[in-house]
């Protein structure tokens, strides 16, 4: 606790934490934009935030991404915060969180889904295992809805739609984009729209549907690292969720069966056998 | 809400940074992955160290018996008798503390003395791992690694390294081959 204490008293580095509350996932370059000091001195400052255990740190490519970790924070209200009073804390930072409408993270609830697998394929397999409907279909499977395909250029500002192969349900929306597209590494894009036939189709009761349809729109990032002679790391980054968010919980059950699926597609020639 | 509810609430949030979860799905019978994680036959294909080479844990895998961490290649025996079996339902659950970070292991794998200092000096976290059967040939595999104190040194490595063993054996259990991760 002592390294948590001297870490948060500095004000840059407190500067440094209120960044990455505002955007999480930062480079050290981001990181240094505006701060108004060396490179040197904030790396110097992030070091310093890395061993207190406030600041974790996701290797993307040879770039480092630096993300908020509160759970230090968190003990030491967990310490001296009485249980009532913290009770009155949450219930005010809740109704403070609500009428500034943002999407800042609060201090206790992950905002972010991550997970990695590794797979016996080249990174140009694994990019069209994640664009291609040839593939996607296989192994993107939902027991009602049927399987996934996404058409797009996949080019940086297109669109996607999405669609299943059985029925006749397509979700498009114009805020459904391809952020970020370098063919063979790193793909990203903000999630799909949930649809009240999305709802329908995948036999989502139409209230929790509601629900979340009504939060922020979230975003997926895809790393394909090579991590040994044929083999690939794949590395699925979720994030832009609200504290406490519904979708996060849906999409944190779906991705390791979605991933498990693909890998075993990709290393086998079918897919694992759905419902 | 109550404060029990809260609390339990809290407790589950902040467990998300002090214990490690992940799981996959693997086509094969929950026997097969049981036994792809206790058979040193089977870990020393799937689980191994860029350095140290594969793993063997010898055990009779009974709940209050101990286990050892073994890499034939390099002759290294981490034996402790806190290294101790929690839980043992087989085909469906097998829980044991984790192993010492000696400093032979250390010297083994590559870990300078003074960070094998700092990861010795945390309290000793504690594995789960849960055989659930999918039907349809498929077994749900998770993993929850737990009991790290704040800021751990050994989590983010622990972290690292579950995604690359259990994607290992679940090659093996699917192809029969060995996934080569550096």
């Amino acid at each position: 606790m002592d390294a948590v204490f001297r870490a948060l008293g500095d004000p840059a580095r407190r500067r440094l934490l209120d960044r990455l509350n505002e955007h999480n996932g930062l480079t050290l370059t981001e990181l240094c934009t505006g701060m108004g000091m060396t490179r040197q001195s904030v790396t110097k400052h992030l070091g310093v935030l890395e061993s207190a255990g406030l600041v974790a740190t996701l290797r993307r490519g040879r770039e480092k991404l630096h993300y908020l970790n509160a759970a230090p924070i968190n003990d030491i209200t967990d310490r001296w915060i009485h249980h009532y009073d913290r009770a009155r804390a949450e219930a005010l930072s809740d109704l403070r969180t609500a009428l500034e409408d943002t999407t800042t993270m609060t201090t206790d609830e992950p905002t972010t889904f991550v997970y990695s697998t590794y797979i016996k394929a080249s990174p140009e397999r694994v990019w069209h295992g994640l664009t291609d409907p040839a593939f996607t279909t296989r192994y993107w499977r939902h027991p009602s809805a049927g399987g996934v395909s996404m058409s797009s250029t996949w080019e940086k500002g297109a669109t996607y739609d999405v669609a299943y192969d059985t029925g006749d349900l397509v979700i498009s929306h114009p805020d459904q984009l391809v952020l970020e597209s370098d063919p063979y590494r790193r793909l990203a894009y903000t999630w799909h729209s949930y649809t009240p036939e999305w709802a329908q189709a995948h036999g989502v009761d139409a209230a929790d549907a509601a629900t979340w349809a009504a939060e922020p729109r979230s975003k997926v990032a895809f790393d394909i690292e090579e991590a040994g002679p044929g083999v690939v790391k794949l590395t699925v980054v979720h994030d832009g969720f609200a504290p406490g968010s519904a979708q996060l919980q849906g999409v944190s059950n779906g991705w390791p069966a979605v991933l498990a699926s693909m890998k075993t597609l990709l290393e086998t020639g079918s897919a694992l056998p759905t419902a | 809400m109550t404060t029990t509810a809260l609390t339990t609430t809290r407790t589950t949030a902040t467990t998300a940074r002090t214990s490690f979860s992940y799981c996959t799905y693997v086509a094969a019978t929950p026997e097969r992955v049981w036994q792809a994680l206790t058979d040193p036959a089977d870990t020393r294909r799937y689980w191994r160290h860029p350095r140290a080479g594969g793993k063997s844990f010898p055990s009779d895998w009974r709940v209050g018996s101990t286990w050892d961490l073994v890499h034939e290649d390099v002759g290294l025996v981490v034996h402790d008798a806190a290294q101790v079996i929690l839980e043992s339902d087989p085909h469906h659950r097998l829980a044991y503390t984790w192993h010492t970070f000696t400093p032979e292991w250390a010297a083994v794998v590559g870990l300078g003395a003074e960070d094998a200092a700092a990861w010795r000096a945390e309290p000793r976290s504690k594995v789960a791992l849960d055989i659930e059967d999918e039907g349809r040939g498929v077994v749900r595999l998770s993993v929850v690694h737990d009991g790290f104190a704040p800021g751990s040194v050994v989590l983010p490595n622990i972290a690292q390294g579950w995604p690359a063993v259990l994607s290992g054996l679940k090659t093996l259990l699917e192809t029969g081959s060995t996934l080569a991760t550096s």
